[in-house]
């Protein structure tokens, strides 16, 4: 038996470093790796679910090629390279290039993901996607605002006194934050949390201010009212550090008490509280989930969110932060998020570009050309983007389908071609994290199971295949053995003297750029060197107002219910979900709704009930929940709709209001019963 | 003394399941048979109660119920380690041990056909590590470590203390934040008669639908023995066939209950700690010496004979005492000693015997039945009368000394027992941790 150091490269917060123990080519045990300060005590389920996927019977071994709805055959490598190849150079020749489809998300983290941009710029360009369906909308709030994306590191929080979960869920989504939170709170800290829901962090929580969802701008502009008018602010703070308080200070004057506790739902009382709570404090950590900010309002929200920590001056001190993302491990990019996902940043073989948000849309809508082959790597679009009935419309209009995953998905069941992925003992690549601070290695512990290939390895064969140029061949894909994947990760590793392969193996490690305690000298990254509560870029990039400001959602009136698909703890977006592991405490969706709600529909818990609105239904188990407002229901995301219920059935494809997010939570549902007679 | 225990802290539990998978990676177990549980409290989120949760195994308590009361004797403990280890070699799946632990440890697996549970990773520990369990918790919430544990150590709600010392100390909720205040200007008041209605079953652990070979069976023990004394007191006759017949059927109907039937012989290992042991010992004592007596037509094995039928009524009765009933009464009229009393009573035709029997079961019945109706639990007030009717209609009868035999008169007899034996276990059950759960909610 061998331990190896490695680490989760999951899009997930904690991004936990672990001990792999492997015997005989096969992953035995997951063991905690205490020399990751971020999560010393070891990963959640989803971690100690590797034994089961690694060695899991469902796992997709061999190439596999459509023979009728749902049947696929074995094919060779040969064969499969061969049709691909076949398909992609009758594409070039007849509709050029951008006929191609290269649609990659975040199933898995590394460096060498870059090759697959790599092999499609010497194809000569693809069609991709701008934008992204997680967090951009905060990301460029707080780029606009701070001018980087960065906070303290995860263990300072228990320095904090006043820590405010802001449409956070730690306790499900980043599980290892409740580590600090409790210490903070064993030494007395208070813990507040807004959510709309009752999660498992606010059990522990003081108080649980439950707004009406998409409301969070309106509540923090009430409160900096509040703030302001009773002077719990830091005047020197803002004096030094701060541009554009005073139209900020004039913004804020129409947020009365009355107008916030009518638009959030709760009562004046408490927003005074809350108010007084963050004005008492000397070091608030204010951590905001990815969530809230997914509705069309969300980069604004945002930036109204921030303006909290930073009109008090808890910015750049111990215990005191904007924890929204931390992209200091994030070293090796020229460009950062959320920047990178803005379309024209990249290479001009990639000029054609459709927005990841509205996808299905985007690509029913291209012509000339019209997307004739989609290739999907390191993503499940089909149940993870907006509006899945129009993605599979626009999946099946097009000629060709290949996806290369590890399991059967949503989206593999569209795929003409599957091609068999990796999984993260296969291949050594390098991984940051936007939560902990910490370079890693994804290591290589055993040898690829059945005829499994890197995705670096397929693109190289393919590469052959369609005769690119051996020299840049070279300079672009590594070759597939070790050596040549750990020589074109050292390229990377170059610039960074203090970071090795080497010591890598062993442990994670922080660049020499990392800052505990970032802000600290109050140095902002913004055109005006301070931090920019009015924002002449905002404006000028997003055409937002150049103030933070509550923008009312949309209204409308036909459904009752508002869909909540928060994540669960369960799964990381839609993977994890398939293992028995998994299954035998989430063996199936579940639509959570007040007990009062259900019993106006004479629905009691465990029945199974319709659910549906203009795009889409599903059929689905109810659960009673006392934990939620009324009207609002939840299912939680990554639930997969060719197994029952998924939520992305009844989202609409549409962008945050900046950023290229996408604002998936807008999204209004009604429910039935099921005539069983 | 110091020993090795579980620490427990409510305040950093999160219900996440890395324990339960921790477990049962490292120990091999069926997803079905998880040896370790999360168990919540308040589940459906009353906004009056927190919410929180005790990830719970085998607790290797000092007065370890599961091993007092095997009647197999498939458990000991490690002396070195202090764990409870559990042999299955010489399990006979009988789950006895599953309703003798409050904490839900042993785990009846449907496959093997015997019982499993936590060995507090003995190896492990032995070593110098950590369980499994503890090893993957990825909050501190669940902890092992060398502690004196003094009964405080034990007193937070939801957690039954039953004086067996369990190796678990648990650290309650901080009181100022147990629950959250919860803001929200369209919360409305909710009548608490609603949420019970709301609250999700918990899974009842004695059940009618599986053990109503145990009904058949106590009542056949208290049959025989009514018979066997009638016999040898010389009111009736007894024929060694029919006596057989019913013999093998009795056996035949325990046999079902349990998972390894050619290790039944292991049943009456624990005739010192165990009543199920003793029960089974005496049964098959009084079935042996009947034989013996109606074989050989010595009086002497007859009379033998009835002592050890007179040990196992008390034996079956004994077996139950652990379990908990919904009355909290002493007494039940259903309780083996007294049907076979009454059985004898009415076979031998003792009227003064029948009378008082007659009398004591309708008393016990009728307080039962008012004490669960003023407890708001289901009393099934139809069966009653019939099972009341059962009690003094065949009296009457006789006492009209009405021409017909005891053949139409005891099957209306045994009905009426039937029903109440068969209440017995429907009013009985498990202390387990998801019901005292789901009570402090």
């Amino acid at each position: 038996m061998k331990t190896y150091s490695t680490a989760c490269p999951r899009n997930c917060y904690s991004t936990c470093s672990i001990k792999v123990r492997v015997e005989n080519d096969r992953v035995i045990g997951i063991d905690p790796h205490p020399e990751n300060l971020a999560t010393p005590e070891g990963p959640c389920i989803k971690g100690l679910a590797y034994v089961e996927r690694a060695n899991s019977r469902e796992r997709i071994l061999y190439p596999l090629k459509r023979i009728a709805e749902g049947k696929y055959d074995r094919i060779s490598w040969e064969e499969a390279l061969e049709i691909i190849s076949d398909k992609l150079t009758d594409c070039k020749q007849i509709d050029g290039p951008h006929s191609v489809l290269y649609f990659a998300a975040s199933g898995m983290s590394g460096l060498l993901n870059g090759v697959g941009a790599n092999f499609w710029k010497l194809f000569g360009g693809a069609t991709t996607c701008y934008g992204n369906l997680c967090w951009p909308a905060g990301l460029e709030a707080t780029r606009l605002t701070l001018g980087a994306n960065k906070h303290n590191a995860p263990w300072d929080l228990e320095n904090a006194k006043l820590i405010v979960l802001w449409g956070k869920n730690p306790a499900e989504t980043n599980i290892q934050e409740m580590i600090p939170i409790e210490k903070a709170q064993e030494k007395g800290a208070k813990l507040i949390v807004v959510d709309p829901r009752r999660t498992p962090s606010s059990e522990r929580a003081n108080s649980l201010f439950q707004i009406q969802s998409g409301t969070d701008g309106a509540l923090a502009l009430g409160i900096a009212r509040e703030l302001i008018q009773n002077d719990w602010i830091d005047h020197d703070f803002i004096s030094k550090y701060v541009n554009g308080f005073e139209q900020f200070k004039e913004r804020v004057e129409t947020y009365t008490l009355e107008r916030v506790s009518e638009i959030c739902r709760i009562p004046i009382a408490a927003i005074q509280e809350l108010a007084s709570q963050i004005g008492s404090s000397d070091a608030m950590t204010l951590i905001p989930g990815y969530g809230m900010q997914r509705y069309e309002n969300g980069g604004q929200t945002t930036r109204c969110i921030l303006a909290l920590s930073v009109i008090t001056g808890n910015i750049g001190k111990a215990g005191a932060c904007f924890h929204y993302a931390n992209l200091q491990s994030y070293v090796f990019d020229d460009l950062k998020e959320p920047e990178s996902y803005f379309p024209g940043c990249e290479h001009p073989s990639f000029r054609r570009k459709i927005s990841v948000a509205k996808l299905g849309e985007d690509l029913l809508k291209i012509s000339d050309p019209e997307v004739k082959f989609i290739w999907v790597e390191r993503g499940n679009p089909l149940s993870q983007n907006p509006d899945t009935n129009q993605i599979r419309k626009a999946f099946r209009k097009a000629d060709f389908r290949v996806v290369v995953d590890q399991f059967m998905t949503d989206t593999t069941l569209e795929a003409d071609l599957i091609l068999p992925a990796k999984n993260m003992f296969e291949q050594t690549d390098i991984i940051g994290s936007y939560w902990n601070p910490y370079v890693q290695l994804r290591q290589k512990v055993m040898e690829p199971a059945g005829e499994v290939k890197p995705e670096s390895e397929i693109y190289y064969l393919l590469a052959k295949k369609l005769g690119f140029e051996e020299s840049e061949i070279q300079e672009n894909i590594p070759e597939p053995t070790d050596e040549a994947v750990e020589e074109y990760l050292n390229g990377f590793l170059k610039e960074f003297p203090e970071l090795s392969l080497e010591e890598l193996k062993k442990r994670p490690q922080l660049a020499n750029s990392f800052e505990e305690i970032p802000f600290s000298d109050h140095r902002f990254p913004t055109a005006s060197g301070k931090i920019e509560l009015y924002s002449k870029l905002a404006k000028h990039m997003w055409g937002v107002d150049e103030l933070p400001d509550y923008v009312p959602l949309e209204k409308q009136s036909e459904f009752q219910f508002q869909l909540i698909s928060p994540n669960s703890k369960n799964r990381i977006h839609s993977q994890f979900g398939n293992l028995n592991v998994i299954k035998q405490f989430e063996p199936e969706a579940y639509l959570f709704v007040h007990p009062l709600d259900a019993e106006e529909l004479n629905m009691k818990n465990g029945e199974k009930v319709e659910m549906y609105n203009q795009q889409g239904r599903a059929e689905v188990k109810l659960q009673y929940d006392m934990g939620l407002r009324r009207k609002n229901v939840v299912l939680t995301n990554g639930h997969q709709s060719h197994l029952g219920a998924a939520p992305n059935l009844f989202t609409k494809g549409c962008e945050t209001d900046m950023g290229h997010g996408t604002a998936f939570h807008n999204t209004w549902i009604d429910i039935k019963k099921i005539n069983n007679e | 003394m110091e020993k090795n225990s579980f620490i427990f802290n409510t305040n950093k539990c999160v219900a996440c399941n890395a324990c339960v998978a921790g477990c049962s990676i490292e120990n091999g177990t069926d997803f079905r048979v998880n040896w370790r549980e999360v168990n919540t409290g308040n589940k459906i989120k009353h906004p009056g109660l927190p919410v929180f949760h005790f990830s719970l195994a085998c607790n290797h308590c000092e007065d370890a119920p599961c091993m007092k009361n095997c009647p197999a004797l498939s458990y000991t403990r490690d002396e070195k380690t202090g764990a409870i280890i559990h042999h299955a070699e010489a399990c006979i799946g009988c789950t006895y041990c599953t309703w003798a632990c409050p904490y839900d440890a042993p785990k009846f697996n449907p496959t093997t056909k015997i019982v499993e549970k936590c060995n507090f990773c003995v190896d492990r520990i032995s070593d110098g590590k950590r369980p499994a369990c503890v090893e993957a918790c990825p909050v501190g919430a669940l902890d092992f470590g060398q502690l004196a544990l003094k009964e405080e150590d034990r007193v937070t709600p939801g957690f039954v203390d039953m004086g067996i010392k369990p190796s678990i100390q648990l650290i309650p909720l901080r009181e100022e934040h147990s629950t959250p205040k919860i803001e929200n200007t369209d919360k409305v008041e909710i009548d608490p008669k609603k949420i019970k209605e709301w609250l999700p079953k918990a899974k009842d652990k004695v059940a009618l639908d599986k053990e109503w070979t145990l009904v058949l069976f106590t009542i056949a023990v208290a049959g025989l023995f009514a018979w066997q004394a009638a016999h040898l007191l010389s009111f009736l006759p007894m024929q060694l066939l029919p006596f057989s017949i019913l013999s093998v059927l009795a056996i035949a109907l325990t046999s079902l209950h349990i998972g390894k039937k050619m290790r039944m012989w292991r049943f009456i290992l624990n005739l010192k700690g165990s009543w199920l042991s003793r029960e089974i010992f005496s049964f098959s004592g009084f079935l042996g010496l009947t034989g013996l007596q109606l074989i050989t037509g010595n009086i002497w094995f007859g009379i033998a004979a009835s002592i050890f039928g007179i040990l196992a009524l008390i034996s079956v009765d004994m077996v139950y005492k652990l379990l908990q009933r919904k009355d909290n009464l002493l007494l039940h009229s259903g309780m083996v000693v007294l049907t076979g009393i009454f059985f004898f009573a009415w076979i031998g035709g003792i009227s003064i015997i029948l009378e008082t029997m007659i009398l004591l079961k309708a008393i016990l019945y009728a307080w039962r039945k008012i004490s669960l109706r003023a407890k708001n639990i289901t009393y099934f007030p139809m069966l009653s009368l019939l099972r009341i009717l059962c009690l003094f209609i065949p009296y009457l009868l006789f006492d009209l000394e009405w021409e017909q035999s005891l053949a139409i008169l005891l099957p209306i007899v045994f009905v009426g027992e039937i029903i109440d034996r068969a209440e017995f276990y429907h009013e009985s059950d498990v202390i387990t941790p998801e019901k005292q759960l789901r009570m402090t909610s």
